[in-house]
Formats: C-alpha cells, sequence, structure tokens
C-alpha cells in the first residue's frame, strides 16, 4: 500500500466555483500524496448528449445553442476562480478549441446523419477533460502544485463479452509510469474522470457512475490507501430517505453489502465501483463535500456485521412479475431453462427468480417497459406446450416493486430471529 | 399489503420481495421500522462527537493529560455525549500512529514507559524540529480523520509546526507559550490562518496553566465589555520565592529551596529572569488585541548579570550576594504594609513585568505561595475588580486546562456539525 489517497469529485462537487473552491480545499488538506479524478460540472454531460442527439436529428441551431451554453458555463467557472491572468488565457483558450471542435463533430454528425459511439465518445469527454483542466489551475493558483494527467493514457479498456472493460494489468503499468512520478515529486494528480481508452486507442466512456469507477480503477493503480468519493450526500443511508424518513446515514458497510444495495438501485454508488477494489482491500469513503467535518460512509473489507443483521433496504420501481404458470411443468425438465434462453435472446435480462418448490410456476422479475416484449418471447418459446395445455399461460404482472433487504448478519442470524417475515411487511 | 414474490440469494446477503408499487413505500417503511433502523446510527455513527488527538510531546503533562483522559472517558460520552481518542503521539523520537485511537492499556503502557525514562521509540539521536515536521508531513496530515486537533505539549519553538498544521485542517491545542510568543506577524499568520479556515487556536494553559483566565476574558469582550488593564502572579515559583522571603528567609536560600524542591526549571535562571512570565504577559496582551513584540515589554529580572553562572549550583551560590538588597526591599515594604510580588501588568500602554510592593490586603498581596492570581480590570469591574486565583502550576492542573480546550473545541463542532 502506498500512501497515496485518491479523492473524486462527483458533478454537484465541482458544479460551481464555490463547490469547487471547497473542493480544493479537501485537496490541498491531502496534498501532495492525492491523485484526484474530477467529473464534469453537473448537467454538462447531458448538455453534450443533447448536442449529439441534436445533431443527428439535424437540428444545427439546438447542437449549436448547447455548444454556447458549454462555453458560458465554463467561462463563467475560469472567471469566477482564476485571478491569474496567464492561467485565465490559457484555459480561455483550452475552452475555446473544445467548444470549436464539439461544433465541428456536431455539424458532421448532422452531415452525416449518424452518431456512432466514437463520435459520441468524442463530443461528450470534454466535459471531464475541460473540468480537470480548470481544476488544476485552480489548485496552482491556490499553492498547491498539480499536473494534469489525461484519463486515456492510464485507464485502458478491451473488449470482453461484448462490452468494454478495463484492463486492470496495463493500467496499474500506465499509472506507476505516468502518475506515480507527478505524486513523487510532490505535486497532485488530476485526472478527468469517465474516459478511457478503447481497443483501438480511442476515447470511450466507461458509462453511468463511470467517474466513481475511474477513481476505483486509479485507487487500484497506485495501490492507495483509500478512495473517498465526494458527493452533495452524507454517505448511503439505510434506505431512502424521500421513502422513509427516519432513514440514517450508514457510517460503515461491507464491500459486499454496499454492492448489493447499489445493485438494487441505490443510486449513491454504482456496482462496478467496488470490483478494483475488492481484492487490494483498499477502503472506499463516501463523503458530503460540503461539509467539512461529516464522516461519511466507509465500505471496507473489514466492517463486521455489527448488531444489526440488516443494514439497509432498497427498492427498484417500475418492474413488472413475469410468472409461467401449469400443471405441465411438474417434473419436466429444461422449463426454467428454456425461459430464461428465450428472455437472453430477446436482450431481456431479470432481476429476480422465484419458483414454488411444486414447481407448478416460475416467476421473475424485469423492468415494467420490458414486459410486454419479454411476455411475447416466451409466448413463443412455449407455443407447443401452450397449444398442449401443458403451460396455462405467462402472465404479467405491472406496477410492481422490488424490495431488497440487505446485510451481511443475515448469514448467522437464524431465520426465525431475523429473516424478514412476510407478515411483518403484510401488516403494514 | 400483498407479497407477490419472496427470493434470497444463496450469498445469504440479500432478501428480495416483490410487491405491487403502490406498497412500496409502506413496505420500506415497515421493514425500516420492523428492523429497527432508525436506530443505527448510536452504534457506529460517531460523525459529529469525535475528535482525535495528536499529542505533541508526551512528558509529564502529556501523561497527566492522557490519565485524566481515560478517567473521564465516561463523563464525557454520558454527561456531553463526545469522544476524545488520541490516535498519534508525537515526540522527539518519533511518531506513533494509531488510526481507530490508542486503547487505555496501550496508552498506559507507553506512559509507563516514557516515565521510566525510555523513549517512545528506539533512536541514537532525538530528532530536530525539522524532521519531526517532515515526518507528520509524510504520516499525519494526510490521515483521513475528521476533526483532529494537534495540541502542543512540548516547550519548543513549534510555530512552523503549528501553522502547517492548521494548513492541513488541525484545530491546535496549545499549553506551550513559545508559538504565541513569537514575532508579531508570524502570531498574526497563525490566528489568521485559523479564521479563514474555520479552525479553533486556544491556548487557555498557556496564561494561566489551569485558572479559566482567557475564558474569563473572552466572556467579558463577548459581552461587550472592555478590559483597562490586567495585573497578576502568573509564576508559582517565583510566588513560593516570594512567599518565603516574606516569612523571613534570606533570597539565595529560598531560591535554593525551589530549586531543590523542584519548583524551578532545571536551569532556575529560567524563572528568576522573568522572561516565563513575560511571555505570559505577551499572550494576554495579544488576547486582548494589542500588537507588540516580547522585547516591548519591560522586564526585570531577579538577578543581576555579575551574578550569572551557567552551572546552576554555582548561579544559586552566586545570588547571596543579592540576599541584603532584598531584605532591604521586604522591610521597606513591610514598613508600608506592603509585600514584595513578581507582577505582570498589562496597562492600556505599557507592559510591565518585574517585583513591585502590593499591598498586603490586595489580591495580590494576599497570594500565598505557588497559588496564581489575575485581576481583571474592565469598564464593568472597574472599583471592584474581577479575579481569578488558584493553582496555577502542577502536574493536574495545566492537563485540566488542556482538556477543557479540547472539550470545548469538540462541543462547538458538534453543534456545528448538528446544524
Amino acid at each position: 500500500m502506498s500512501n497515496i489517497n485518491v479523492y473524486k469529485f462527483g458533478g454537484v462537487a465541482v458544479g460551481s466555483a464555490e463547490a469547487i473552491r471547497a473542493a480544493v480545499e479537501h485537496v490541498r488538506r491531502a496534498a501532495p500524496r492525492v491523485a484526484v479524478v474530477v467529473s464534469a460540472a453537473n448537467g454538462v454531460t447531458d448538455l453534450l448528449l443533447d448536442a449529439a442527439q441534436a445533431a443527428l436529428r439535424g437540428d444545427r441551431d439546438a447542437s449549436g445553442s448547447r455548444a454556447a451554453q458549454f462555453e458560458a458555463r465554463h467561462h463563467e467557472l475560469i472567471a469566477a476562480l482564476i485571478n491569474d491572468r496567464a492561467r485565465g488565457a490559457r484555459l480561455r483558450a483550452l475552452l475555446d478549441e473544445s467548444a470549436r471542435e464539439m461544433r465541428a463533430t456536431a455539424d458532421s454528425v448532422a452531415v452525416l446523419r449518424e452518431l456512432t459511439p466514437r463520435a459520441q465518445d468524442a463530443l461528450v469527454a470534454r466535459g471531464e477533460r475541460l473540468l480537470a483542466r480548470i481544476f488544476t489551475e485552480v489548485l496552482e493558483e491556490h499553492g498547491v502544485a498539480a499536473e494534469y494527467i489525461d484519463a486515456p493514457d492510464v485507464i485502458v479498456t478491451e473488449r470482453r463479452v461484448g462490452s468494454l472493460w478495463p484492463n486492470f494489468t496495463r493500467c496499474e503499468r500506465n499509472a506507476k509510469k505516468l502518475v506515480l512520478p507527478i505524486i513523487d515529486s510532490g505535486r497532485v494528480a488530476i485526472m478527468p474522470g469517465y474516459l478511457g481508452s478503447g481497443p483501438d486507442g480511442e476515447v470511450v466512456t466507461l458509462g453511468r457512475g463511470g467517474s466513481d469507477f475511474s477513481a476505483a480503477i486509479l485507487a487500484r493503480s497506485v495501490h492507495a490507501r483509500a478512495v473517498t468519493l465526494f458527493k452533495e450526500v452524507d454517505g448511503l443511508m439505510t434506505a431512502d430517505p424521500k421513502s422513509v424518513p427516519s432513514a440514517r446515514l450508514l457510517s460503515e458497510l461491507h464491500y459486499r453489502e454496499a454492492g448489493e444495495l447499489a445493485f438494487y438501485g441505490a443510486k449513491v454508488l454504482h456496482p462496478r465501483t467496488m470490483i478494483p477494489l475488492v481484492d487490494r482491500k483498499i477502503p472506499l469513503f463516501v463523503r458530503n463535500t460540503f461539509r467539512e467535518h461529516a464522516s461519511g460512509t466507509r465500505i471496507a473489507d473489514d466492517v463486521k456485521p455489527g448488531a444489526y443483521p440488516v443494514k439497509a433496504l432498497t427498492a427498484i420501481r417500475r418492474q413488472a412479475l413475469i410468472s409461467i404458470e401449469g400443471s405441465g411443468m411438474i417434473g419436466v425438465p429444461g422449463v426454467a431453462g428454456r425461459a430464461f434462453t428465450a428472455l437472453s435472446q430477446a436482450g431481456h435480462s431479470v432481476s429476480m427468480i422465484s419458483q414454488a418448490s411444486s414447481e407448478a410456476s416460475i416467476c421473475f422479475v424485469l423492468p415494467d417497459d420490458e414486459a410486454r416484449h419479454a411476455v411475447a418471447a416466451l409466448e413463443e418459446a412455449f407455443l407447443l406446450e401452450r397449444k398442449a395445455k401443458l403451460i396455462d399461460r405467462v402472465r404479467a404482472e405491472s406496477e410492481v416493486a422490488l424490495i431488497a433487504v440487505v446485510g451481511l448478519g443475515m448469514r448467522v442470524v437464524p431465520a426465525s430471529r431475523r429473516a424478514p417475515s412476510p407478515r411483518s411487511a403484510a401488516r403494514a | 399489503m400483498n407479497v407477490v414474490a419472496i427470493a434470497q440469494g444463496s450469498s445469504e446477503l440479500n432478501i428480495t420481495i416483490a410487491v405491487s408499487e403502490a406498497d412500496a413505500t409502506r413496505a420500506l417503511q415497515a421493514l425500516h421500522n420492523e428492523y429497527q433502523l432508525d436506530r443505527i446510527r448510536p452504534l457506529a455513527d460517531t460523525s459529529g462527537r469525535e475528535s482525535k488527538l495528536t499529542l505533541l510531546g508526551f512528558g509529564q503533562i502529556g501523561r497527566e493529560l492522557a490519565a485524566q483522559l481515560i478517567a473521564q472517558e465516561k463523563h464525557l460520552r454520558q454527561e456531553l455525549g463526545i469522544d476524545i481518542k488520541v490516535t498519534a503521539l508525537a515526540d522527539r523520537s518519533g511518531i506513533k500512529i494509531e488510526e481507530h485511537g490508542f486503547t487505555p492499556a496501550a496508552l498506559q503502557k507507553l506512559a509507563k514507559q516514557k516515565a521510566s525514562g525510555a523513549r517512545l521509540f528506539d533512536r541514537d539521536s532525538p530528532l530536530t524540529l525539522e524532521q519531526l515536521r517532515t515526518m507528520m508531513r509524510d504520516e499525519l496530515w494526510l490521515l483521513p480523520s475528521h476533526r483532529p486537533i494537534l495540541v502542543d505539549l512540548t516547550s519548543d519553538e513549534t510555530a512552523p509546526l503549528l501553522q502547517e498544521a492548521l494548513e492541513n485542517g488541525f484545530h491546535i491545542v496549545c499549553a506551550n507559550k513559545k508559538p504565541l510568543a513569537v514575532a508579531q506577524l508570524e502570531f498574526d499568520r497563525l490566528m489568521q490562518t485559523a479564521r479563514e479556515r474555520g479552525l479553533a487556536l486556544r491556548y487557555e494553559a498557556t496564561a494561566g496553566a489551569g485558572l479559566p483566565v482567557l475564558d474569563t476574558l473572552a466572556k467579558l469582550q463577548e459581552s461587550g465589555d472592555r478590559v483597562e488593564e490586567i495585573q497578576g502572579a502568573f509564576s508559582g515559583t517565583l510566588g513560593y520565592i516570594m512567599t518565603a522571603l516574606e516569612e523571613g528567609r534570606r533570597f539565595s536560600d529560598a531560591v535554593r529551596d525551589a530549586w531543590k524542591l523542584g519548583y524551578t526549571e532545571p536551569d532556575p535562571r529560567d524563572d528568576l529572569s522573568g522572561t516565563d512570565v513575560a511571555r505570559k504577559a505577551l499572550i494576554l496582551a495579544r488576547t486582548l488585541g494589542r500588537r507588540l513584540e516580547l522585547s516591548d515589554i519591560a522586564l526585570e529580572s531577579l538577578y543581576t548579570r555579575e551574578v550569572d553562572h551557567d552551572e546552576p549550583a554555582r548561579f544559586v551560590e552566586n545570588l547571596k550576594t543579592l540576599d541584603d538588597a532584598f531584605a532591604e526591599k521586604i522591610a521597606r515594604a513591610k514598613r508600608d504594609g506592603k509585600v514584595l510580588r513578581y507582577v505582570a501588568r498589562i496597562g492600556k500602554r505599557a507592559i510591565r513585568v518585574g517585583v513591585e510592593a502590593v499591598p498586603a490586603a490586595s489580591p495580590l498581596g494576599r497570594l500565598h505561595g505557588t497559588d496564581n492570581t489575575v485581576v481583571i480590570r474592565s469598564k464593568r469591574y472597574s472599583t471592584n475588580p474581577l479575579v481569578v486565583t488558584g493553582p496555577g502550576a502542577g502536574a493536574a492542573v495545566t492537563p485540566a486546562g488542556v482538556l477543557n480546550d479540547i472539550v470545548a473545541i469538540t462541543m462547538h463542532e458538534r453543534r456545528k456539525s448538528a446544524r
């Protein structure tokens, strides 16, 4: 383990001059043994995606106005944060170049009426890159030596089962070559989040929650002592406070608990974030960037179940429950297998499966908007069985919510005492 | 409410329940209640009530502070709802860090080790302050702990180190006078850094050891009172000597007694020169908003240059030449109903530190032995001054002053984070 901390600032945490000042303050305290991952200012990524869509529609006015908004937003940040004239000029030149390139890309998309993933990623990447540049200069202006490092030089992805996945070994090699020397020379390394390079060396984006993932990959690559994600929330909660007003902040969670929560829709963390950290046992902190003294949530390997077997609840709404029922399924092998094959061929992924031990029915949950398509796929797959009345029907019940009850301690506490009784939910 | 389906993963990490969308919120609330998740906070969440201390210096005061922290732990937790942990110890032999806080047993063991004369760490030669600062930079500043407090219990020139600690987000509690008696500009920089970063820099123990002198001044100022003059006897050692003179002892004998009893610094000149008292006077004056240097204080030493000697025994012997002069002074004072005291007087214009003949019946004159007293005259307390008297030094009271500062910071920050 090195003594490097990796800090990541999310969109809101770098969304205004005031927020950036707070972020710089966090970094200054940890400097110089810190590497920083910076998101785009909040709303900027959507703005850029909007511009791409507008260009695809051929609406050049709309894509042009997005480019103007992009420029204005960053001009404002630079004006508010940078006093040094040379620094300001440098950043404005970068901004001009970025906006010019954005217009050119949008124009060519508008001409071709085709938006390739590459073109879209190239368009979107400027949000993080520009903000990381600004962040670097603001640090320097506050007397903290800092150096920008471009994410595609460090985060390298490769194609795996159809999607891109970072090659951890190469990332680590790159970090050793490019990031560690910066930190060892007493400077803070600043890297844009959400970006990496693809198999052909092109710029790619890492998908939803991508900047958190970038921070985790970087932390793994420099053998960091900890990763801290600075967000606009205090940390992970026992439940969404919008649904449960008495929800509490969780001070500690095991990686696996956090992973489950993230998977089941707790939006604070993306489930992938933990993956690069787990085997290296690098603890992850989620903290509120605006509350200097709040400790936030610590997610690590050494967290014990504690006195609460259940730690958190989360809900995924707008789901549908699909059930296949019929006496003909009893004792007939392969029904479940065929059902899931049919679904996966139709492009659906299910989130929960439940089968009665009588085997007379099998049900599973997937997003509501996929239900009709999934039912059609299943009806087709079981056409013969339905004709022979072996399967009565394939039914979709929509407007279902999934509630996940998560806690490491459920493993060790006997079910009679602590497993959730459906009755307790029914009583309410 | 109707549960549509239920499933448990083989990892047993989660149980998933499908309910109708309309029931989702009620189901969440019911389960939250069932598992008493609204009570999860007191178990693990320490945000807002925990302070982590780095003790700089682990001598007699440091060890006594550790003992008081251990003894008070329950009281602090139950009565005030705060948790104070020692997470780092640093002295000239190195730094020891325990991120989750030293256990009482570990602290006691280290204290015993240190008291027996051993060092905290194996090191042939002591670290310089600069080396210690580098070590702190590498190991301490970047600890991800919230609300760290650096407690300076040394008697070194630590101002640069404190400056760096502030820049790294540490609150400071100081029992060491030297970093606050630095040049005015350097002092300003410390105060300004603390102010800019919303950090506390408290130093109650420097002025009155265990006596609440600064606290009293702060309260007067907060309520709009204006302090006109402070006079005080701030040295237990010199108090002892003055009382002995009053009881008829010769000056040199009184000093020898104090030296032998360990009331003085190893080199008694450190006390007799009055520099230590002058530093206290300077700190008090600066606290009142005055801007001045140590050299601006009119300082009267208790010995003359002729008797100076580096060897303490010889020095004390030489003091005999001053005995007659002191005896005469005492006698003269007595005729006027007065006694001699070593007094710091922080007036509107001048600051004077030296021997004064004061009325025997005055607050200063009534003082006995090693006790300290501070007499504050303000706009409100003009005819009848505010007096704070009590033991001014000693192993138990100085750490108590330090502990008060630590508790004050923790409580203040807790209120801040609760907002």
